[in-house]
């Protein structure tokens, strides 16, 4: 409920390298049990990743590569079999407010309407009403929702929903934004403005986002930097920094020529670790 | 904004609604169908079709109604037998809920409650009732709580495993949600879990009432003088098959008119049912 920090950072300043890192994960790995005594599945194999402060940093891959795996350690819904995961610097604990979570599905709580879903958070911490009403009432505007606070989610369309769930998850000021394929169910013309949207709150707020998905464009799009992922068992296998992420809008960004070339070598490198996982699915 | 509403008749409406919608805007072809039943009744017997003890026409069904109304079923008022039954079914139903519903989602969030009282529920519920009723009585006696009981365990096994499983139901995405949002163990069963699972538990009553209600004939075959249960079995012990053919119109009216009821309340208290 900072008020302070919606405006006053303006911009976002290229991450310094003496900070240390807002999420930091060291040589974490994942071991899911097998099913029925069978051989356990690796789903991460000693992964290590920094996210700065105010960074916005996408997890690329094919499905099943373990990137929604990072980001559940993250958020503390699962904890690592080995390796650590902090953030600021703190082992992760149990699910909180401090690393909010936006799922592909808006996860809004139908029985609530929109402003009482995005007041949630605050309302079960205890905190009063005169606080949280005018920053609820601010990131209803942000997010281009006046006017249906009192409607019920089931009403709305998908693309509404999930800003009200953006809202929900922004409103606690968040020290890490956690993002899993938030836009992969919609349609894509309203991908687009979502994107948009997505990238006016970040430069009006700073949040340090970590951000999930399989769409080549959408990380580009999005990103600072780029984690390329791999399958079986999940790993990093290689790092792109996308230049100048600043106030970027859809445009310039299909006449960008760096940015377009850039796309031709992710995709290939994309397409290279789908090639590979399906060479290693037993029944293809 | 580049999205509009989406339409209220919502897509995500589940197939049972879709059919129960169907039923309610098509209400001619509902009424027009009952109708044509009872015709074909009514002309069964007036044709001599089928003699008269063995089906009485509804003319003489609706004949025996205002009599029983009028001079009453061996001494006892009509309305007197189905406030009798209404009752004895309504309180030992309301029991089952107010008992049923808090165990079964206890047994649903804690594991250890629900191993405690698993083994018996489980044994409990696919037991024919029918066979409790010589131990009922035994224990009991043959008064106003045999039949109670007897109503009271066959609806309340039903709405503890309707509850526990609700409870089971609410998807992991969505307790995610609420425990990235803060929520301490009380306020997730309170404001997340206890929502979730209420058009779920509207189901499990619904589902349970109709249990209750059918419970009701064995638990006035317990040495009862009135009720709408007794009436039709007794009657059918003197060949008074007219006054079986009324209790039974009656009782199904009755039952048809409280899950109406509970349908009505459920639309008031829920009106989220059907979406995620």
């Amino acid at each position: 409920m900072d008020g302070a920090r919606l405006t006053a950072a303006e911009g976002i300043a290229a991450p310094a390298s003496p900070a240390p890192p807002k999420i930091h994960l060291r040589d974490a790995s994942k071991r899911f049990a097998g099913l029925r005594g069978g051989t356990p599945t690796l789903a991460l194999d000693r992964v290590s990743l920094e996210v700065a402060e105010g960074e916005l940093v996408c997890l690329l891959g094919p499905s099943g590569c373990g990137k929604s795996t990072v980001l559940n350690l993250v958020a503390g819904f699962e904890t690592p079999s080995s390796g650590s995961v902090t953030v600021d610097g703190r082992p992760v604990g149990a699910p909180g407010p401090e690393r909010a979570v936006v799922f592909q599905q808006p996860q809004l709580f139908p029985w609530l309407s929109v402003l009482d879903n995005i007041t949630f958070g605050p309302r079960m911490a205890g905190v009063p009403e005169r606080v949280y009403r005018p920053e609820a009432e601010r990131y209803v505007r942000l997010i281009g929702l006046t006017g249906f606070e009192r409607h019920a989610p089931y009403h709305l369309s998908g693309g509404m929903r999930q800003r009200a769930a953006l809202a929900r998850a922004w409103i606690g000021n968040p020290r890490v934004l956690l993002m899993d394929e938030p836009f992969a169910a919609l349609d894509a013309q309203t991908r687009l403005t979502m994107q948009e949207l997505l990238l006016g709150l970040r430069r009006q707020t700073g949040t340090t986002i970590l951000f999930v998905t399989h769409d080549v464009d959408e990380a580009l799009f999005l990103a600072d930097r780029i984690l390329v992922m791999g399958s079986r068992p999940g790993r990093v296998t290689a790092e792109i920094r996308v230049p100048s992420s600043d106030a970027r809008d859809v445009d310039g960004f299909l006449d960008d020529p760096v940015l377009m070339a850039l796309r031709r070598d992710v995709v290939r490198l994309v397409r290279e670790e789908a090639r590979k996982a399906h060479a290693h699915q037993p029944n293809s | 904004m580049s999205e509009g509403l989406a339409g209220a008749a919502g897509d995500r409406d589940g197939a049972a609604a879709t059919r129960a919608g169907a039923v309610r805007s098509r209400p001619l072809v509902s009424v027009a169908a009952v109708l044509a039943v009872v015709a074909l009744w009514q002309a069964a017997g007036s044709l001599g079709w089928i003699g008269p003890a063995l089906l009485p026409t509804p003319a003489e069904v609706l004949q025996t109604g205002r009599e029983l109304a009028e001079t009453g079923y061996r001494q006892v008022p009509l309305w007197e037998h189905i406030l009798v039954s209404v009752a004895r079914a309504g309180v030992a139903f309301l029991a089952a809920v107010l008992t049923g519903v808090p165990l079964g989602l206890v047994m649903g969030v804690s594991p250890t409650v629900a191993a405690l009282f698993d083994p018996f529920v489980q044994f409990l519920r696919p037991l024919p009732k029918l066979a409790l009723i010589p131990l009922v009585i035994v224990w009991f006696g043959i008064g106003e709580f045999s039949k109670f009981f007897l109503i009271y365990i066959a609806t309340v096994l039903s709405i503890v495993v309707g509850a526990a499983g609700a409870v089971a139901a609410v998807g992991q995405e969505r307790r995610r949600a609420a425990a990235v949002l803060g929520v301490s163990r009380y306020q997730m069963f309170r404001h997340v879990l206890l929502p979730s699972t209420l058009p779920e538990l509207f189901t499990s009553v619904r589902l349970a009432l109709g249990i209750g209600w059918t419970t009701l004939i064995a638990a006035e075959m317990v040495a009862a003088t009135s009720g709408l249960g007794w009436m039709v079995v007794n009657a059918g012990a003197y060949l008074r098959t007219d006054v079986v053919m009324l209790g039974i119109v009656l009782l199904g009216l009755i039952g048809y008119g409280l899950d109406r009821a509970i349908v009505g309340l459920q639309k008031v208290m829920v009106p989220w049912t059907g979406h995620a």
